[in-house]
């Protein structure tokens, strides 16, 4: 597990029995309660989160509880089951009225995504964060289309003004990581890439002179089909897809290289020097990486036109989680 | 090249093979023009008399090899200092200053943050540091705090003393002595050449600038801070055979040298023991290790080792090859000359002496 | 490394021009009716994968550009000419200015924001207006070689004759800035994490451009513009319905003096979408879908044209020493294995036949005739594949006197249960029992791209992979693929994009399911043992009546199996999963028929024919298909 305290540059990072001691010691300086707020999913590491807070000795003053509808047709009966399971247990954990539910509906009738807009109408209110010294969001059950809008609001609340004047406390990101479950879990595919409500960027922008995307895909396992479907709707004319080094199996790099190879090599040109690494576990090199990256090709490429950076995750949650803050930035 | 590879590769190990060896392998230091890796392969597996015995060998290489290409040595230099340097550094000021851990920002805009950058050494354990990229890729470490060599020979130590007195005296609140040791090296296969006990005694780099400690503050004005120096040994790769024993070695050795601070080991990429070739997880390939075997390769320094080098030095069993070098804790088939020609050819350091 | 030309960007994803040029046949403009073009709303659809957005890309200035500067060349030559005789190159140039708009999300993303249904409306036309502009401009400045915006203003907008009220002429770099402020204050609007904020531009509830297009003319540096402008909208199934019609409706009016034209994908199961808009006077359009004019060109080998051109076209990018992915591909039984197994079945067949006539004497000049056959042929497979035909043959006789009211079915375009379609029959139940290679040869490759040229390249572009290897490997020599390698790996394909279907297409775990239920369903009726479709049945019928209740379904809020079925068919058509082919009369019925698209044959060892179908499956047993596949009790149907 991972807790964030989200700051740019200045990150500070614990994991595993790190964050225990991280807890203890944040809420020994702090007064007043934590505000928790999570997804109610069927992802089995749902509550481990909430459950090391807990065991942390750190009882958090409220719970919000993101409910949100399947995408597409029926979800598979277990799942249905253990999301239950892992609502009724956050029921027993939080009585009364410190556990409040936030509806979120993520498809509209004619199947488009929705979830973006109404999440962050949802929690776009800096007022509601009033009186919590830490607010933690545990993104570990909910989708990348709900987690990135949702943290993206909150930044954007906590770079505004209204830190100072409200006295809003501090803001955590926890996931529960572990790229194993993550690339067994197979997401029912969409037939198209959609850009992520906030993070659009100025991709599509007809003003643009001669924009020239440049796509930097993070690579995860049994994605192919996913990162065609990107690279058919951006059409970037440079690929520079990143490979996890170092990581936990130093032959994961080139395992991906295998199963994408006709992908990179040949479908998108990919010259060898223009594949980035960066550490798997370490969201903030990702991040670092693929700054650096957009700021040489912008740099090199200015005579020619505006160059559009493209970045997508398709590899854990964690390395994900930077790329809201990579699409933030620019 | 002769062979056409169809009696067992399919098309797609084929084109495979042919991408990694663009893509990585054809960068193998040793490899000359007009023998790059896919020529290699062919002569090495044609080597192999029998169908089934070159399966097992190609099936190794798919599987198993483990290639690190100089862009990734590159990019493990690259996160040394941010993955396991700045950590120690902003833990090191946190003690100081009593501050929890995680408030980085007043940790990292302190004075003291800047003054134990400074207070930092950086010294080189081998060739293969890297230490030039190493200082490149961090901009605000300074030219007379990064060295490639750890034996710092008497008249660097005077003027590395002359430097931080000069930086002393215009600024009081500089520092001036180094309070923090990093010793950095690309590989430790078995933890031997670092350190190792022999006959009661220790040997190994890490030894021999422990006794250049000692030295230091038994002279007049010593450039470290004596006993209190922290040393911290940080390994681009590392097995985590290399890790336990250099773990328990310190530890014994400390005890022996009375010393107060124990070394602290770091790697930037561990190969846990599930990357090790064992005749439990390669039985086909062990026993080609087995069959192709010559004693010849012995000598003296790979008697060190404790064991024969058909697993490798130290009996490490990796799969592994560095872009620059094949270590000789790989298994035997990989990179020895005898008894037939090394897919990855290997290049002795020292001049080899017959056990 | 050679590259396998048929990997590189589909033609459509090429992002250099000369590159995407270099993969276009002058064959793709033959699905363009010529004499539509410019007077009227055209509409285009097709699959994804069937060419639109190249045929578009054609007409953009960039492109039209290439082609009048290389048209001396071999390779362009006959583009050029087809380009001038539809009237989109002169002499001079492009006589054409194409506008490319793409309507992707970011439009449909307007109708979900918390606002008023008349903003909504103006936001999509503002945005959409604000777009064209700019892209104009852009398309105006490109064809002159100007840059982009730097250049705007040297483009100038007069008022002409159309004109009503006196104008000033507009200045290009002023409608750059009114149009680019539009657009970056309706983005950001549009995206802002912290809610809707008020956009303070004049919005109104249609497109102004094309109004501004027609009481102008267009000078650059003072001279006057004299070529065509076009607007092509790609991707207009990306908007929502409403914006869908409400910009079509705008398109319509006939005033409009410049070409326009609507690309979108076919969603014949869009029930709520009126096919024919509610005109009587006439149409004021013309449709074409690309799916019907490949199956009509296939009578006369354009089709199969355009797929040998593209394909070799790309062969010879490759520099290979390869000419046409024909000659890789073996048309023959030729390993030491496949022969014998051929043998084997010759013997096999002959032996099934006798013990099938079983001296009845009726048969008698049938198995003579077919001994004569076996006699004078040295082929085994042939001689199989003849006894083969006669045993099947001989079950007919004996199932039709038994059996009267399950006569067969066939489609009208394959009426003729002639006997090459026995011979594929007896040919796949050959394989089958042999394991011997069907699925080879250039002929069945084309077949299985299913009227999409994407799919065809993704098939020939996998084969190619192995000629590939063996071409690096042996340094230069071709080696042929053999009807077994080919076979293996058509079979391997198959398998494979029915596996990764719930990844690619929306409710693809459900269209897998009903995929593979209608495909083992469709095993069990073409291997029956009088193959009473032959050669097979690749496809499913539902009469009109179903029809009308999906479509019910489909629109009631309630969520019932029928309206998960009417999603799911939705979705497994639009991406050319399914091919739906609507009144179908045969037996005295009406039947709308979803064949399997033809990759996902090989996988259930089906024939690659568009032949039989079974009908009177119903809804309700496709619903369940897609709960819960196909059951055991549903394999017995009649």
């Amino acid at each position: 597990m991972t807790t964030d305290v989200l700051k740019w540059d200045l990150h500070y990072m614990a994991r595993g029995t790190e964050v225990k001691s991280l807890w203890q010691q944040l809420m020994l300086s702090s007064q007043r309660g934590l505000l928790f707020i999570c997804g109610a999913g069927f992802d089995p590491r749902a509550l481990a989160a909430v459950g090391t807070l807990i065991t942390a000795g750190v009882h958090p003053a409220e719970c919000r509880l993101i409910e949100y509808g399947s995408g597409s047709g029926l979800p598979a009966e277990e799942d249905v089951a253990r999301a239950e399971s892992h609502r009724s247990q956050l029921r027993q954990m939080f009585t009364g009225s410190s556990l409040k539910t936030v509806a979120v509906a993520t498809r509209n009738r004619e199947g488009r995504s929705t979830g973006g807009i109404n999440i962050s109408a949802e929690f776009r209110e800096a007022q509601s964060y009033v009186g919590f010294s830490d607010v933690v969001v545990d993104i570990t059950a909910l989708p990348e289309e709900l987690y990135f809008p949702l943290i993206g609001t909150l930044l954007t609340i906590w770079h505004s003004s209204s830190v100072e004047a409200l006295g809003l406390g501090n803001l955590h990101v926890v996931v529960c990581d572990n790229p194993l479950v993550d690339s067994m879990i197979l997401p029912e595919g969409g037939d198209k890439a959609e850009l992520m409500y906030g993070f659009t960027g100025t991709v599509q922008r007809a003003s643009i002179g001669d924009p020239i995307p440049i796509w930097a895909p993070v690579l995860g396992e049994n994605q192919g089909e996913h990162l065609q479907k990107i690279a058919e709707y951006h059409r970037p004319q440079v690929v520079a897809p990143v490979l996890p080094f170092p990581a936990s199996s130093p032959r994961r790099g080139d395992a991906l290289l295998l199963e994408y190879r006709s992908l990179i090599f040949e479908t998108w040109d990919v010259d060898s020097s223009d594949i980035i690494f960066a550490d798997e576990q370490n969201p903030f090199d990702v991040y670092a990486k693929l700054c650096a990256f957009a700021s040489d090709y912008e740099e090199s490429l200015s005579s020619i036109g505006t160059t559009q950076m493209i970045v997508s995750s398709h590899s854990s949650k964690l390395h994900s989680l930077v790329l809201g803050q990579t699409c933030f930035r620019w | 090249m002769g062979w056409d590879g169809t009696d067992i590769a399919t098309s797609n190990t084929l084109l495979s093979l042919q991408m990694l060896a663009s893509h990585k392998y054809d960068g193998y230091e040793r490899f000359r023009p007009g023998r790059k890796f896919m020529e290699s392969l062919a002569i090495w597996l044609r080597q192999f008399p029998t169908v089934d015995e070159r399966r097992a060998a190609l099936t190794f290489v798919q599987r198993r090899l483990i290639f690190i290409s100089n862009n990734e040595m590159e990019q493990l230099v690259e996160v040394l200092y941010p993955k396991v340097i700045r950590p120690i550094l902003r833990g090191y000021v946190s003690t100081k200053l009593g501050i929890p851990k995680y408030a980085v920002h007043g940790i990292e805009n302190s004075p003291e943050f800047a003054r134990a950058r400074r207070q930092s050494l950086f010294l080189g354990l081998s060739d293969g540091a890297r230490m030039d990229e190493f200082r490149r890729s961090n901009r605000d470490l300074s030219t007379e705090q990064v060295y490639a060599t750890h034996e710092v020979s008497e008249p660097r130590l005077v003027e590395m003393r002359s430097q931080l007195l000069e930086e002393h005296e215009q600024n009081e609140s500089d520092p001036s002595r180094f309070e923090l040791v990093f010793l950095i090296d690309d590989f430790a296969g078995s933890g031997k050449t670092v350190l190792r006990e022999k006959d009661g005694g220790y040997l190994g780099r890490l030894k021999r600038f422990s006794d250049l400690l000692g030295s230091d503050s038994a002279a007049g004005s010593s450039v470290f801070s004596g006993p209190d120096t922290e040393i911290h040994i940080c390994l681009y790769v590392a097995t985590r055979q290399a890790v336990e024993h250099l773990n328990q070695a310190i530890e014994d050795y400390t005890r022996v040298a009375a010393r107060t601070r124990p070394p602290q080991v770091h790697f930037v990429q561990l190969l846990d023991e599930s990357h090790r070739i064992e005749p439990g997880n390669e039985p086909q390939f062990c026993g080609l290790l087995d069959d192709y075997y010559d004693e010849e390769i012995e000598d003296e320094a790979k008697q060190v080792g404790g064991s024969s080098s058909k697993y490798g030095f130290a009996g490490c069993a990796l799969p592994l090859v560095l872009s620059h070098n094949t270590p000789n804790n790989s298994v035997s088939l990989l990179w020895a000359p005898l008894p037939m020609q090394a897919l990855f050819p290997r290049f002795e350091r020292h001049t080899r002496r017959k056990a | 490394m050679a590259q396998n030309p048929f990997r590189l960007r589909a033609s459509e994803q090429a992002t250099i021009e000369d590159q995407f040029l270099s993969l276009v046949g002058p064959d793709v403009l033959d699905m363009l009716p010529k004499d539509q073009l410019w007077d009227r709303l055209l509409i285009i659809e097709s699959a994804p994968g069937a060419g639109k957005t190249t045929i578009l890309r054609l007409f953009t200035p960039t492109s039209l550009r290439l082609v009048d500067r290389l048209k001396e060349q071999d390779a362009y030559r006959l583009l050029a000419e087809q380009l001038t005789d539809i009237g989109a190159l002169t002499d001079t140039g492009p006589a054409v200015v194409g506008i490319l708009v793409s309507c992707r999300e970011q439009y449909a993303t307007i109708q979900d924001l918390p606002i008023d249904e008349h903003v909504q409306s103006r936001w999509f036309f503002g945005l959409l207006d604000a777009r064209i502009t700019l892209l104009t401009l852009r398309s105006i400045l490109a064809l002159y070689r100007l840059s982009y915006p730097r250049d705007a203003h040297r483009v100038e907008f007069r008022p002409n004759d159309n004109a009503t009220v006196v104008v000033e002429p507009i200045n290009g770099a002023q409608l750059y800035d009114k149009a680019s402020r539009a657009e970056i204050n309706l983005t950001d609007s549009l995206n802002s994490l912290m809610g809707v904020t008020d956009v303070s531009t004049d919005l109104s509830s249609g497109l102004q451009l094309p109004r501004t297009l027609y009481t102008s003319d267009i000078f650059v540096d003072g001279s006057r513009l004299t070529q065509r402008i076009l607007l092509m909208f790609d991707d207009v199934h990306e908007l929502t319905l409403e914006q869908r019609q409400a910009l079509r409706r705008d398109l319509e009016r006939r005033e409009l003096t410049m070409a326009r034209w609507l690309a979108q994908r076919s969603e014949a199961v869009e029930s709520t979408e009126p096919l024919a808009f509610a005109r009587t006077e006439g149409r004021d359009y013309s449709e074409i879908r690309i799916e019907e004019w490949a199956r009509t060109a296939r009578r006369g080998q354009r089709y199969l044209g355009l797929l040998d051109e593209i394909s070799n076209r790309r062969i010879m990018r490759a520099q290979v020493g390869v000419e046409s992915l024909e000659s890789c591909l073996m048309t023959t039984l030729s390993t030491d294995r496949e022969l014998e197994r051929a043998r084997q079945a010759r013997t096999d067949a002959k032996q099934q036949a006798i013990d099938g006539v079983n001296g009845q004497q009726k048969f008698d000049e049938w198995v003579q005739g077919t001994i004569d056959a076996d006699s004078t042929t040295s082929d085994s497979l042939k001689a199989a594949i003849e006894w083969r035909k006669l045993s099947i043959t001989m079950s007919q006789r004996v199932a039709k006197s038994q059996l009267p009211l399950d006569i067969p079915l066939s489609v009208s375009e394959l009426q003729d249960r002639d006997s090459a379609s026995m011979r594929t029959a007896a040919e796949l139940f050959i394989a089958k029992e042999h394991r011997l290679p069907f699925y080879y040869g250039i002929k069945r490759i084309r077949q299985l791209s299913s009227w999409n040229i994407e799919q065809f390249l993704r098939v020939a572009g996998d084969l190619f992979e192995q000629v590939l290897a063996s071409v690096t490997l042996s340094r230069g020599s071709v080696s042929q693929l053999t009807a077994t390698q080919q076979d293996t790996l058509i079979r391997a394909v198959s398998r494979h994009r029915l596996s990764v279907l719930p990844k690619e297409v929306p409710y693809g775990g459900d269209v897998r399911r009903l995929v593979t239920a209608i495909g083992e369903f469709c095993q069990l009726e073409t291997y029956r043992p009088n193959a009473p479709y032959a050669p097979g049945v690749t496809g499913v019928g539902i009469s009109e009546s179903d029809v009308t209740r999906l479509r019910e379904a489909a629109e009631s809020p309630k969520q019932t199996p029928l309206q998960r079925l009417s999603r799911v068919l939705a979705s497994a058509i639009a991406n050319n999963i399914l091919e739906v082919r609507p009144n179908v009369n045969v037996k005295g019925g009406v039947w709308t028929v979803f064949f399997l698209n033809r990759l996902y044959c090989p996988e259930f060892e089906l024939p690659l024919e568009y032949s039989g179908f079974k009908e009177r499956v119903g809804i309700d047993r496709l619903a369940l298909w897609t709960a819960s596949g196909l059951e055991s009790q549903t394999l017995r149907l009649h």
